[in-house]
């Protein structure tokens, strides 16, 4: 079974996706494309160290290390977590730590930079992905003003 | 990739290249690498105490972090004593 044909399934189920430089995300898996960009919710971010911080709207990742598909072994546990209460307690840390997803062009951009998970070696690849990525959410921001 | 066809299905165990060893069920791989595993168990190794199995479930591991992917032998593999196996853990 083909890895993308397995992400794309998991769609809508909770996902713990790891980056290279060992911050997990645990969330729901929204969106992905055939680059492996993801679109997450109701995200939970956990530095590598272990520390925990709180982010209520719309992750974007970029360059991942590995998913876990959690699905059904987390499904009650998820409900019962209340996260999103929380969530938005934090809202201020998690809108100035991660720019939320509204303003995602910059921002996404920004966090695809932050992190030194864009690795040194980065290949023809990624600037493709950074290019279609932008494309998308230059995109996605028209559609999202036109709505409103 | 399609060496690596006739490992699906089959236990295989994966040294990443953060020094890690996961072992499982190759279910899947695609082009650059990426590979499925189902009923994932990682193995820390060290030289104090046993080793230490993490049961991991369905992982999906892109292939830019993958060293090595081998076949596992299930008969030497159920042969191990985990209890008594002490060794250094890999460096990234």
């Amino acid at each position: 079974m083909l890895p993308l044909s397995l992400l794309n399934a998991a769609v809508g189920f909770p996902i713990l996706v790891e980056l290279k430089n060992g911050e997990t995300y645990n969330g729901h898996l929204e969106k992905c494309d055939n680059f492996m960009n993801i679109s997450l919710r109701e995200v939970i971010q956990t530095a590598s160290d272990g520390d925990r911080f709180w982010r209520l709207p719309e992750t974007y990742v970029l360059d991942k290390v590995k998913e876990d598909m959690l699905k059904n072994r987390n499904m009650g546990n998820r409900g019962g977590r209340g996260g999103r209460g929380r969530g938005g307690n934090v809202g201020g840390r998690g809108g100035g730590h991660t720019g939320g997803s509204q303003t995602g062009g910059g921002r996404g951009r920004g966090r695809g930079g932050n992190k030194p998970s864009l690795h040194k070696d980065k290949s023809s690849s990624t600037m493709a992905n950074k290019k279609d990525f932008l494309d998308e959410l230059r995109r996605q921001l028209k559609q999202r003003t036109q709505q409103q | 990739m399609s060496q690596l066809q006739p490992y699906v299905d089959c236990k295989v165990s994966v040294v990443m290249n953060d020094g890690r060893l996961v072992v499982g069920i190759l279910r899947g791989l695609d082009q650059t690498t990426n590979i499925i595993m189902q009923s994932c168990q990682e193995r820390i190794f060290s030289e104090d105490e046993a080793v230490e199995v993490v049961d991991l479930g369905l992982y999906m591991i892109r292939g830019d972090n993958i060293a090595i992917i081998g076949l596992v032998d299930e008969v030497v593999d159920a042969a191990l004593d985990l209890d008594s196996l002490r060794g250094e853990p890999l460096q990234p």
